[in-house]
């Protein structure tokens, strides 16, 4: 059973956001429960059926989930004890867009001010889940980007032209350089953990199809 | 939150209205631009007039705003009534009918980004048949008021959009690979009844041209 987090704050972006992954999941007849990210109890989190977690992305405007960080404490230090915590531990995540922020967040990662809206091609440089290394079409709708130094990256998107420095969320201090590259799909060093800044449930499904079944 | 639906008439727009007021958001204003060039990348042609009257019978404030219909001066159009909105009903999201184009729902969402409006696009991604399935189910009444796709001609201009319609483009829609809800242009509708009309529509006049080559679009007059 696949486990879909809804961070949406706004209510009706749960279709544009959430029920587009559903689908995805229903149409391959897998198995999913979707639960709102300030309602996921330790009842869900233990469920045996649980195989893998996806969460999902959200509006430009909604930047509620990064205020609320607290709530995915249990990615990185589940509450739970023994055998349980150690097995959640090892449950593979995807997170996307806002969910890969969120990931690379609650590893100690940075938020940078970097806004991408619409289709743009990038270069996969080593096989990410089913994706080979290639150019990928891809479908981009965010506000910030994250770097964290505990991921590595497989894919990036060049900086936006004309644009020398980053702003740290929240934060007036400025970091980067021209060299700086945006990372568009990450993965844990260690644990099975993914993230990707585009929208695979926009032209890209097989990437969720393939997490579901052999991610 | 009060939200503006940019407002065509067609099944999208409407349908995306109505799940918008579904799930709980006031429905303060259309928005619709009349568009002089019926191949507008943009915006839903046919029958575009005809939306007044469903602004009056959902009892909903209408904007209008002309546009000669060139590629991106278009948006300029868009984001002028956008911003009437914003100033006359103090509006703070947008609601689209996109459903796969990205060239469309990316340049709304840019204005939206710009005018700090949240945008709603409720039938993203949606399986194209379940939503026509849907749009029955709830009781939407829909004809099609413009075709450009082959086989599709100038006889199905007029026809409902019910189960035996579905069953013709299903079949058509895997033979010739056209998008079954129509979006990539292939057929444009009008929506003569739904949820948030007081009443149904009655066509009193019809006119039907060709606009090209398998092209074809009928204006209405409705009451």
């Amino acid at each position: 059973m696949i486990l879909i987090i809804n961070i949406c704050e706004e209510r009706l972006h749960y279709l544009e956001f959430v029920k587009p992954i559903e689908d995805i999941l229903r149409k391959e007849k897998i198995e999913y429960q979707t639960i709102y990210y300030k309602k996921i109890t330790d009842k869900e989190l233990l469920n045996k059926k649980l195989e893998k977690i996806i969460i999902c992305g959200t509006s430009l405007k909604d930047n509620e989930y990064l205020e609320n960080l607290d709530y995915f404490k249990w990615i990185k230090l589940p509450k739970l004890k023994g055998a349980a915590a150690s097995s959640l531990g090892e449950k593979p995540i995807l997170g996307i867009c806002g969910g890969m922020q969120i990931l690379s967040l609650i590893f100690g990662g940075v938020l940078v001010e970097n806004k991408e809206i619409g289709q743009i091609k990038i270069q996969f440089e080593k096989k990410f889940l089913n994706f080979e290394p290639s150019l990928k079409e891809v479908y981009l709708l965010h506000n910030y980007a994250v770097i964290n130094n505990e991921f590595e990256v497989f894919a990036s998107s060049e900086r936006l032209r004309g644009r020398e420095k980053f702003k740290l969320y929240n934060n007036p201090c400025e970091v980067g350089s021209k060299e700086f590259k945006i990372p568009q799909a990450i993965k844990h060093k260690i644990k099975p953990i993914y993230g990707v800044l585009f929208h695979p449930e926009v032209r890209n499904k097989e990437l969720i199809n393939y997490f579901c079944k052999e991610g | 939150m009060k939200l503006g639906i940019l407002f065509s008439g067609g099944k999208d727009s409407t349908y995306s209205a109505w799940l918008a007021k579904e799930f709980g958001y006031e429905l303060t204003c259309l928005i619709s631009i009349f568009s002089k060039n019926p191949e507008s990348y943009m915006f839903h042609t046919p029958s575009i007039k005809q939306v007044k009257k469903q602004a009056q019978i959902m009892e909903i404030p209408l904007i209008i705003q002309k546009t000669k219909g060139e590629k991106e001066e278009e948006l300029k159009d868009l984001e002028k009534a956008i911003q009437k909105a914003i100033k006359k009903y103090k509006i703070e999201g947008i609601v689209t009918g996109a459903i796969q184009s990205i060239y469309q729902s990316s340049r709304i969402q840019k204005i939206c980004d710009k005018l700090n409006l949240e945008c709603f696009n409720p039938l993203w991604q949606k399986n194209e048949e379940e939503y026509l399935a849907e749009l029955i189910q709830n009781k939407f009444k829909t004809i099609l008021t413009g075709v450009s796709a082959y086989p599709l001609d100038e006889s199905f201009l007029g026809k409902e959009i019910n189960s035996e319609f579905i069953n013709e483009l299903k079949k058509i829609s895997q033979k010739y690979k056209i998008n079954p809800a129509g979006e990539g242009g292939e057929f444009e509708t009008f929506v003569l009844n739904c949820p948030l009309f007081k009443k149904e529509f009655n066509i009193i006049n019809k006119r039907i041209s060709s606009t090209g080559e398998n092209s074809w679009k009928m204006e209405l007059e409705v009451e």
